[in-house]
């Protein structure tokens, strides 16, 4: 589902960029994965016009998701949030929020540990002018789904940057090879000691049974984690239609969260 | 002799540790007082991503500070030992298998 959201915005993307117009008259739901690069596709492009939702429950929820504030108290979703809020000091107050339904022992701390990895991969590689994030718990559907994007730029363009492939050996792979080896450890950092950051997010996240999606530039990298025997990870090569203009790297863990302790099994 | 100079983490910089910055942050402060001997108080801080704490471990070994910890939650000293012990033994490899497909506006 996670990548029939993407192509949700593909298809507003690209009826946008002949119409010069995104029509949500019709929408029915928003899922962060379509919503989130969407948002900034808009305020990146201005003169493009916008048609509100008909449905007015939709409406509303499009007018609360995109508030750009923190909830004070622990609400089901996170709106439309810059990333950079998203340090240490508001990190509780989403874990409580994408928590809502479960046990808040915080066993592991597993849910954090993502999210702040994802904050610093951000801060540390995306060379961004702007970075969100938003999550939503959909309670009755029984799954949380987030979403990060950056318009920066991107995995792939970072090991370009780089000058490197994985060890120092090839260069000019496709986009989908660079993030296949950034999510098995490649780092464009000289010093030791990294590239852990993506692999333990991925490790975690796959045995609390999450959904994984990554698309950067022309690359892309479904994981299903709700599938057992594992056999329905794709690699995506994405063409002009459907390239990303920086990443999204968007999650959907299932009701109860599995929450798993990350200081054991070897995820870090 | 002075006495150490201390610090308090969490009112330093969170109660949550999150990226390298807040690190070099952390070890800006620290390299800038005057005194030879810091100890950082750890209390009430709930969390620390790996990152921070590698970040954290790269800066300590390069400053002239001599720095004592104190008040680490049995957490944070777990992901302090993690990190500490495993810049020797990286195996990042994600035992996972794929299938390659285009991503089209045919896709779904």
């Amino acid at each position: 589902m996670l990548v029939q959201s993407y192509m949700e915005f593909c298809r507003y993307r690209s009826d946008a960029k002949k119409n010069n117009l995104v029509d949500l008259s019709k929408a029915k739901w928003f899922y962060p994965t379509t919503l989130l690069p969407l948002a900034s596709f808009l305020g990146q492009n201005k003169d493009i016009g916008l048609i509100m939702p008909n449905d007015h429950d939709i409406l509303n929820y499009f007018s609360l998701i995109t508030k750009n504030s923190v909830p004070e108290t622990a609400k089901s979703f996170i709106p439309i949030i810059k990333a950079k809020k998203l340090d240490g000091r508001y990190i509780d107050q989403i874990y409580a929020a994408m928590a809502s339904q479960e046990d808040k022992s915080d066993i592991g701390q597993s849910l954090k540990y993502v999210i702040g990895e994802l904050v610093d991969n951000i801060d540390q590689h995306s060379k961004c002018n702007l970075s969100v994030f938003m999550a939503q718990d959909y309670k009755k559907k029984g799954f949380l789904e987030a979403s990060f994007f950056d318009n920066g730029i991107t995995i792939p363009g970072s090991f370009k940057k780089a000058n490197m492939g994985y060890k120092g050996k090839k260069v000019n792979k496709s986009d989908v090879e660079y993030i296949e080896e950034a999510i098995n450890g490649a780092s464009t950092k000289p010093e030791g000691g990294r590239g852990h950051g993506l692999p333990s997010i991925i490790k975690i996240l796959k045995d609390m049974h999450s959904n994984i999606f990554i698309i950067s530039g022309k690359g892309a990298i479904y994981i299903k984690g709700t599938d057992k025997y594992m056999t329905s990870n794709i690699l995506y090569n994405a063409d002009e239609y459907t390239k990303l203009k920086g990443t999204l790297v968007s999650f959907q863990i299932s009701h109860p969260i599995n929450y798993v302790n990350i200081y054991e099994k070897g995820y870090l | 002799m002075n006495a150490p100079k201390l610090i308090k983490v969490k009112e330093k910089i969170a109660d949550n540790l999150v990226t390298r910055n807040s690190a070099d942050k952390l070890f800006d402060y620290i390299n800038s007082q005057r005194d030879k001997t810091i100890i950082l108080d750890f209390k009430s801080v709930k969390f620390a991503t790996r990152s921070f704490m590698h970040e954290y471990l790269l800066k300590k070994s390069d400053t002239r500070k001599k720095i004592t910890e104190r008040n680490m939650s049995k957490e944070l000293y777990k992901m302090l030992k993690i990190v500490s012990e495993s810049e020797e033994n990286k195996n990042t490899q994600l035992e996972l298998t794929f299938k390659s497909l285009p991503l089209s506006s045919k896709t779904h």
